[in-house]
């Protein structure tokens, strides 16, 4: 077991019904698609660039049987869990892995320009002896990328209160002791202008640092389908 | 959208806490930029005796001079009476949309004896400095409800202790910015109690 670890929590499962009405004009099979795409590029960052890291896929207990071939992977911890509910995700990691790294990095599975370099900055960050906390949100305040070290109760308690939102979660750790470093904003894809906005980002030449051509392929499918909503 | 923090105080003088600090609470709050206003005299002050207006607005000048983010406005000093800060914020309100306002731990446990409080959290939302040694929240009522609490560094240097050392001709390198010290040193300021 390794000191960092990085968990990946679905925001598709969770949200389908939302997703299906904020991404309006896309088939089911195509958000999924989607989503699965946001996953894997994650992983795709992570492994083999991230040496020493214990990467855990959090995926719908419901889905087992959907889980994609490219999952079945010994670099990664597989964990099912009801994943309409944030909170028993959070409790039960919690329990045991939380506890065990000192280093503890959640992402939602739907963020998409994060490097490999970006998540070494996080880590670098945590790795200190005081209480700290990474976060990264979207251009909306939700919380995308949260770290820290030296688990809280206190702290992963709030954060589901807040259920993600940054604001809500400043306003509730009123006796948090962690400080704070706030790194640069994340897209995360959850409606159609952040399909736009994720299609101008693909579109520049440095997107290839953290999406590989192989990536780029599977969201160029889409661009191309959906070309008549990026107007 | 513009989004800014007010940062009040006495600044006399201006040190390095403030400025980590400032520059903190930008980076969590994400505001556009931080506007330092010292005060021309302060209403929980009002008996101490403080550096002259233009010195501690000088200082805070050529501390801030070189930071994009950082700002500092003589509006408290211009007005040649005591600071109010509901004041301050209804003039700040007629440029800028959101206002952070800045304060001590401690004054949010006072807060309730500032003029116009509920007037003042209309106008701006209340960001505390919290640090790890402070201690526990003493009672929490609307308005310690109604603010947010950032942690800052642990960076313990007080402008009182920094003026006994000057007075007592102890160094105070790295408490100040170094132009800082300078001006201290070549106006001759906290020589005299």
């Amino acid at each position: 077991m390794n000191s960092k670890a990085v968990y990946i929590l679905p925001f598709y499962f969770s949200h389908a019904k939302e997703l299906s009405n904020n991404l309006d004009g896309f088939s089911k099979d195509d958000i999924s698609f989607l989503f699965e795409t946001l996953y894997l590029n994650i992983l795709e960052n992570l492994i083999g660039k991230q040496a020493k890291i214990d990467i855990y896929c959090i995926w719908d207990e419901n889905r087992k049987d959907n889980l994609p071939d490219e999952f079945k992977n010994s670099n990664y911890n597989i964990v099912f869990s009801d994943v309409s509910k944030k909170k028993l995700i959070l409790e039960r990691l919690s329990s045991k892995e939380f506890l065990s790294h000192k280093n503890n990095l959640i992402i939602f599975s739907d963020a998409i320009d994060i490097r490999p370099s970006d998540y070494e900055q996080y880590f670098n960050l945590l790795n200190i002896e005081d209480e700290s906390l990474v976060i990264a949100k979207n251009k909306e305040n939700s919380i995308a990328v949260f770290g820290f070290n030296n688990y809280s109760e206190e702290i992963i308690n709030n954060l589901i209160l807040s259920n993600f939102s940054y604001n809500d979660f400043l306003g509730r750790v009123k006796s948090c002791e962690h400080f704070m470093h706030i790194v640069n904003d994340v897209l995360l894809v959850r409606n159609i202008d952040n399909f736009k906005q994720l299609y101008q980002e693909l579109s520049q030449k440095k997107s290839i640092e953290y999406c590989s051509q192989p990536m780029h392929e599977r969201f160029t499918h889409l661009f191309v389908e959906y070309k008549d909503l990026l107007k | 959208m513009s989004k800014v923090g007010i940062f009040g105080g006495t600044f006399d003088p201006i040190h390095n806490g403030h400025l980590i600090t400032a520059q903190s609470v930008k980076e969590i709050r994400n505001l556009e930029k931080i506007i330092f206003i010292p005060a021309y005299i302060s209403p929980h002050k009002q008996h101490a005796k403080a550096s002259s207006a233009q010195h501690r607005l000088n200082m805070l000048k050529i501390a801030l001079e070189d930071i994009p983010f950082f700002e500092c406005s003589d509006f408290e000093i211009k007005q040649h009476t005591i600071s109010y800060t509901i004041d301050t914020l209804r003039e700040f309100k007629k440029t800028y949309d959101e206002i952070e306002l800045i304060i001590g731990y401690d004054n949010i446990f006072q807060f309730h004896t500032w003029k116009e409080p509920e007037e003042i959290l209309k106008l701006a939302n209340i960001v505390v400095l919290k640090r790890k040694s402070s201690h526990p929240l003493d009672f929490v009522d609307k308005y310690v409800d109604a603010a947010t609490f950032v942690q800052t560094r642990g960076i313990e240097i007080s402008a009182t202790d920094i003026r006994n050392r000057v007075h007592a001709d102890l160094p105070i390198y790295y408490l100040v910015p170094e132009k800082v010290l300078e001006y201290i040193n070549k106006n001759k300021l906290y020589k005299d109690n």
